[in-house]
């Protein structure tokens, strides 16, 4: 009965939507609100919308992060930049379902446990950027992948749940933009270290990528950016989202894979 | 963009009147009447016990802790006009999420008496039924049965209604006075949408649930 989730990242830039390559920004794909719209027109099953743009231009203007709540007929995440709980208050306000933290939690922070006793644990996601290091352990990082900080995503992980987030979006920096495929240990590590619900992130290339990270590593969704933002070949510029049928098979198929 | 079926025509929610959504400080309102304007319904926020009177259906949205919506109530005076309109005026009321569980006469999550305006109780998922792999809160979208024969379940899609959950407490009723009308399933069955007469209730957003939503936000309007 349980519905796998597909949720599509955009990346708000003042009122632009763009897409990063390994945290660096890399391409213009459009109007934030008209990329929100075709997502909402093909039914995605969430939205998350994080504000790269905040550490140089400011916190993103109430009008658009309102507009985008009036779009979404869908469950809608916002993070970017949020240190306190009154900002918190503001965007479920504005109509935010829940938020994502990232560098107030990550660098120690308690943002999250303050939170979670005001608004309750389902608002908050615990946004986690890691990086598989030289010696093949893998590093959190902290304001935008800028700032390594000694500690296994495994171990922000239990921190999340102890906090009391209601879920974790665990973002793989070194795959980012490349459409290489998750890091399933990382992801797998993480699922195991934690009951919370965890999303996967980064490097998605494919449906049957977004499948598998569920079935076959735990994974509670599978998000991506480029592969719902970029089409074809020559990777142009086209919002998409796989159809029921294109779910189905991917489903099929991932769970013929995880009995195998 | 979801203009839909012909059900959903606006002849009919013209007659239908006005809804009120509560905003007693806990949550978006936004959403659900942008999702209701967006069906063509009339609707507005309502931040005081006093425009009760100009509306003859009335929203009560939640997302958030049990104890911190009664209190949020409580302070914005809602408690008794809201139990005025749903038992004397027989207005028309709607609980979601957090508004539904709100409904109930008590819930587990901070031993908090509630509205008391459905004969049901608030509990905790309960962890011993629920597979290790099965996380609380219950997140995300959900298939629901819908049971009997209400006007709040009819739907005309070709697909099974689904719709958007985000929860780790659910109602459970206390007498078969008070009728579900969804059930949905989370390692066990569990009422995900429940009336009597005048007052329902949905765990589930129907908000954040695409045209599943809209129809059943529309049949509201109708009913």
């Amino acid at each position: 009965m349980r519905r796998l989730r597909f949720i599509p990242v955009l990346l708000l830039d003042g009122t632009s939507a763009i897409k990063t390559h390994r945290f660096a920004p890399a391409r213009y794909i459009g109007d934030i609100v008209n990329a929100a719209q075709i997502f909402n027109s093909k039914m995605a099953d969430e939205l998350i919308v994080i504000d790269v743009g905040v550490h140089k231009k400011g916190a993103s203007q109430p009008h658009v992060i309102r507009h985008l709540a009036e779009e979404c007929f869908m469950p809608l995440a916002f993070g970017g930049g949020i240190n306190s709980v009154a900002q918190a208050a503001a965007l479920f306000k504005h109509g935010i379902e829940k938020i994502s933290i990232n560098t107030a939690f990550v660098e120690g922070g308690t943002l999250i446990e303050e939170a979670a006793k005001q608004f309750g644990s389902q608002s908050l996601v615990a946004s986690i950027d890691a990086k598989r290091e030289a010696d093949g352990r893998y590093q959190v990082y902290s304001r935008g992948g800028t700032r390594a900080l000694g500690v296994s995503p495994v171990e922000m992980a239990r921190r999340a749940a102890d906090q009391g987030a209601g879920e974790i979006v665990i973002q793989s920096i070194d795959r980012d933009g490349m459409r290489v495929g998750y890091d399933r240990e990382m992801v797998r590590s993480v699922v195991e270290a934690t009951t919370l619900p965890v999303v996967a992130l980064g490097g998605a290339d494919t449906v049957a990528d977004l499948a598998r990270i569920i079935i076959e590593d735990g994974a509670s969704a599978a998000a991506a950016g480029s592969m719902f933002s970029f089409y074809g070949r020559l990777q142009a510029v086209l919002i998409n989202y796989p159809r029921a049928d294109e779910r189905e098979q991917a489903v099929a198929k991932a769970c013929e894979l995880a009995t195998a | 963009m979801h203009e839909s079926s012909e059900k959903s025509g606006r002849p009919d929610i013209d007659s239908a009147g006005h809804i009120g959504i509560i905003d007693y400080g806990i949550c978006n309102v936004g959403s659900v009447r942008n999702m209701l304007r967006r069906s063509g319904a009339l609707a507005t926020c309502i931040s005081s016990p006093d425009e009760l009177a100009d509306f003859d259906r009335i929203i009560l949205p939640g997302v958030g802790h049990f104890q911190a919506g009664m209190a949020n109530l409580a302070n914005g005076g809602w408690i008794e006009p809201i139990r005025h309109i749903a038992l004397v005026e027989k207005k028309r009321i709607l609980g979601i999420c957090l508004g539904m569980q709100l409904l109930a006469h008590h819930s587990e999550e901070g031993d908090c008496e509630g509205l008391g305006l459905l004969d049901m109780d608030v509990k905790h998922f309960d962890r011993s039924r629920l597979s290790a792999e099965l996380p609380i809160p219950h997140m995300g979208w959900s298939e629901v049965d819908a049971v009997g024969a209400h006007p709040l379940t009819h739907s005309e899609q070709a697909e099974k209604q689904r719709f958007y959950f985000v929860h780790s407490l659910h109602v459970s009723l206390r007498s078969d006075g008070v009728q579900p009308l969804f059930w949905c399933n989370y390692g066990y069955p569990f009422i995900a949408g429940c009336a009597r007469d005048n007052i329902m209730g949905m765990q589930f957003h129907p908000e954040k649930s695409h045209m599943f939503g809209v129809e059943l936000l529309t049949n509201f309007a109708r009913m």
